[in-house]
């Protein structure tokens, strides 16, 4: 005989025991640590804290043990932990012209002042496995620097100032207030389509997803709205935290973080300015290029209403783009599916079974009915 | 002044007593025009009498911009604010998300405050009265209560002005924007919503 | 985009604090702040969506989020908790959310509708009719009830301030024209206080009927689409339909195998693959206590 279904609790208890051991996974195998994480799986420590929008790797790197991996739900947790926290203040704007650059590049210049600067970068490795990273051999280091922070070359001016007052680029646009509206404190307010919304929108795309902003910014580039961007310039490197307690009233620097910047040029494919150069920009916590040249191609697209230029693709459409790219809200909502839902289903079931009996007494070729 | 520097009003518990504060305002605007009883702050801030301060530590911060009707806009009452509540204060009523009248008397006009925009009726002013009794007997104000949290009709009575009257017809008529308001004193508080339909009606008339 | 990174340090409070290192109800004090504004404007405004910058959670967009925020902001030492989904309370997803309110409140929880003060659902209204006493919290996942028709918030935006619901008209007069009904058996719109298009959640419209001129204060979060709205106590909310297409609920031709109700929503639970089934109370409450009415055992596995 059927009886109501009890045991959710059990059940539960038993799914939470089973996600603990296999977290753990072979035990002949070391545990590994949160520092191994943090220093030998950077990237993807970098990746977390920009999505949740908190620099701490420390806790990016729990995250990320905590989550077997899954990078989503490491963004996830870290968020959720964000919530809790009480806010102190606010730092003044960081200054990415004094960052000391550990990496640099611009690829509208052949030379320029200060000079390209490598640094590290997948960009030209050979995408061949490297056995000797799985223990197959003997494992080389490349020789330190000279100095430990000697990498490091600070004050470097901007690459696009290279063109001067000629007018061609234009202006940085002025920032309508000196306080940036915080999207976690304040809902976002569509259409969030004007140029005093970029700050609202550039907040919305660092933490969006990054490949979702890769999609969108690809398809920019492959003609879904025209934005043909050049990197103005790329750096990466670390910037002084400066903060201005009211109670002392003189700014105090509470640390350094690692930033990665990117200013994109694009041509102006509208008619209501002359012909100019327009900017993209993009900023995100740690070393990640991909999403840093991504956010910028995204932001220079969602600046198509502003600029007068014809909106004809989706990259173009605040609406869409800033709704759609959080990678929390996404993933929540595309596996709540896997809840419970059969009371709606069963009130669909007996509507389909209602408008079929309906359907069958309207039509007499059908026959009969049964009863 | 001294007595707020010594003593500001504040909660003891502010968790729960904000949870409590919050309660009863919700209730009241739930339920409008019957006035519940709320938790007040020890302490003292200034002319604010202590219902407005319990709202204003329950409801106000750093996100919310706060006018103060001219008996209250004393720099001892703007210090309360700010400090106890981190509110900034406005001197522009249209502008404010919350705003405090000591009296009936000292209420501003609604029109003065902000109704919200069509899209956005929730960008509107909450105006907080305080020194309001809900006396049956003795006050200027006998009104049948109707609209939604009020089971057919009910009638209030209150020390709010006459004119008070005809200036919420039209808020109200203005739904889904307008003003709401929460009447205070006795340790009690009552909500007005927007929603909310008052007509003038002499005590004999039993209603309902 | 950048926070100060420091343990949470509360100033001097001797709190009794549930679960360590966090704050009564999970949300900071200015979290709960902000969604009580919210919660005030959308009492004020029965059926107007009232955005909110909606945090975080412990759990997923899409899985309750909405509707904890607003219990959350809520909830105090003596209130009594019931939490249900699919009108259940011991589905995973309704023990979840009471366990998280259990071990971050201390809060009494309970099964048993009539002793709730505030009743967390997803997809249901409780058979037991509410009181006065007692607070309806939803789980929303989409507010907008016009978002099918028109997948533009700003464009939505514009219809509810302009009162603007022809489409939604269209949409049922579309639904006779084809089906002969208006097909929607959930989360069916409807109109609050003469005003608002609202959407009451993916309940069935089985209860909608039981929203109208309710008792009980009902709050709807929505918290990946950052929305709040509520219906105050004895407020009229009408099922939309057509003069001569009335609204209709859903009704079984058996009663409920296991209490025998013949007035309740039924789930409908599979016995074999040749189509076999049976009918039970989707609400495991009501059921239960109409069984204990009749004298038959409360039956449970372990």
């Amino acid at each position: 005989m059927y009886v109501a279904v009890k045991g959710g609790e059990k059940a539960i208890d038993a799914a939470h025991a089973q996600l603990r051991r296999e977290r753990r996974g072979r035990l002949d195998v070391p545990e590994l640590t949160t520092e191994q994480i943090a220093s030998q799986l950077k990237l993807s420590v970098d990746r977390v804290m920009t999505e949740a929008s908190l620099y701490c790797p420390s806790l990016a790197a729990l995250t990320v043990k905590q989550a077997m991996g899954d990078l989503q739900e490491a963004v996830f947790l870290l968020r959720a932990y964000r919530t809790t926290l009480p806010r102190f203040g606010s730092s003044e704007p960081v200054d990415t012209s004094s960052m000391r650059v550990s990496r640099r590049i611009s690829a509208t210049w052949k030379d320029l002042p200060g000079g390209q600067i490598l640094g590290s970068t997948f960009d030209y490795t050979h995408r061949l496995l490297d056995r000797s990273l799985a223990g197959e051999g003997e494992s080389t280091l490349p020789p330190a620097p000279d100095k430990g922070e000697g990498i490091c070359v600070k004050g470097l001016p901007r690459a696009m100032s290279a063109l001067g007052t000629e007018g061609l680029l234009e202006a940085v646009p002025e920032a309508s207030s000196d306080t940036a509206a915080d999207l976690t404190r304040r809902p976002l307010v569509l259409p969030a389509d004007g140029p005093e919304d970029r700050p609202v929108r550039l907040q919305t795309l660092a933490r969006a997803d990054e490949g979702f902003l890769l999609g969108m910014a690809y398809s920019t580039q492959r003609g879904f709205g025209a934005v043909h961007p050049f990197t103005g310039e790329l750096r990466r490197g670390f910037v002084e935290l400066v903060i201005t307690p009211e109670e002392l009233d003189f700014p105090i620097v509470a640390g350094e973080i690692e930033m990665t910047e990117c200013d994109t040029v694009s041509r102006y494919t509208g008619t209501a300015m002359p012909p100019c150069l327009t900017r993209g920009y993009g900023l995100v916590f740690g070393n990640n290029e991909r999403k840093a040249i991504s956010m910028s191609i995204v932001d220079r697209a969602l600046r198509a209403k502003e600029l007068k230029e014809p909106e004809t693709g989706p990259a173009q459409n605040p609406e869409f783009v800033l709704l759609h790219g959080d990678n929390v809200d996404a993933s929540g909502f595309v596996q709540h599916i896997k809840l419970p839902h059969y009371v709606d289903f069963q009130a669909e079931l007996s509507l389909i079974r209602e408008l079929r009996a309906a359907k069958q007494e309207d039509s007499p070729a059908r026959g009969e009915r049964s009863c | 002044m001294n007595s707020i520097t010594s003593n500001p009003a504040r909660w003891e518990n502010p968790v729960r007593q904000s949870q409590q504060a919050f309660r009863s305002l919700l209730q009241a605007l739930s339920r409008p025009c019957m006035p519940v009883s709320m938790p007040l702050p020890e302490g003292g801030a200034g002319s604010l009498p202590p219902e407005l301060a319990a709202i204003a530590l329950t409801m106000c911060d750093q996100d919310t911009a706060v006018w103060l009707s001219p008996s209250l806009d004393t720099e001892e009452v703007r210090r309360w604010f700010r400090f106890q509540c981190g509110a900034s204060v406005t001197s522009s009523p249209a502008m404010a998300d919350f705003a405090f009248a000591a009296r009936p008397e000292d209420m501003p006009l609604l029109s003065d405050l902000s109704r919200g925009e069509p899209e956005y009726p929730d960008r509107s002013t909450t105006l907080c009265v305080g020194g309001v009794s809900f006396d049956r007997e003795g006050n200027s104000l006998s009104v049948l209560a109707s609209g939604p949290g009020i089971s057919t009709s009910l009638m209030f009575y209150c020390n709010l002005p006459e004119e008070f009257l005809g200036r919420w017809e039209e808020n109200h008529q203005a739904f889904p924007q307008g003003v709401d308001v929460f009447l205070c004193g006795q340790s009690m508080v009552a909500g007005l919503p927007r929603s909310t339909c008052l007509k003038a009606q002499k005590e004999e008339t039993s209603c309902m | 985009m950048l926070t100060l990174q420091q343990d949470s340090l509360r100033s001097g409070e001797k709190e009794k604090m549930p679960l360590e290192g966090y704050n009564f109800a999970y949300l900071d004090e200015s979290t709960k702040r902000m969604i009580r504004r919210g919660l005030l404007k959308a009492v004020a405004v029965p059926g107007y969506q009232v955005p909110f910058a909606g945090r975080e959670m412990p759990m997923p967009c899409g899985w309750g989020t909405g509707g904890i925020q607003v219990t959350a902001s809520v909830i105090g030492e003596e209130d009594v908790l019931k939490v249900i989904d699919q009108g259940s309370d011991d589905t995973t997803n309704a023990v979840s959310i009471r366990r998280f309110f259990a071990s971050t409140t201390g809060v009494k929880t309970t099964t048993h509708t009539a002793e709730a003060t505030i009743i967390q659902t997803r997809h249901r209204i409780p058979e037991h009719p509410l009181t006065e006493q007692q607070i309806l919290v939803y789980q929303v996942p989409l507010p907008e009830p016009l978002r099918w028709l028109e997948p533009s918030e700003k464009e939505t935006r514009t219809l509810h301030a302009l009162e603007e619901y022809g489409l939604m008209n269209v949409k049922i007069y579309e639904d006779i024209m084809r089906h002969g009904a208006i097909a929607m058996s959930f989360d069916y719109p409807v109109r609050v206080n003469g005003r608002y298009i609202m959407s009451p959640s993916p309940i069935p419209r089985f209860d909608n009927p039981k929203m109208h001129q309710c008792p009980a204060l009902q709050l709807f979060g929505a918290g990946r689409e950052k929305r709040l709205y509520a219906i105050p106590p004895y407020t009229d909310v009408k099922s939309l339909d057509f003069e001569d297409y009335p609204f209709e609920v859903q009704h079984w031709d058996e009663p409920c195998a296991l209490c025998g109700a013949r007035h309740t929503y039924l789930d409908e639970v599979v016995l074999d693959d040749t189509g076999k089934r049976m009918f039970v109370c989707s609400d495991s409450d009501a059921c239960a206590e109409n069984r204990a009415r009749q004298g038959m055992t409360e039956v449970s596995h372990d």
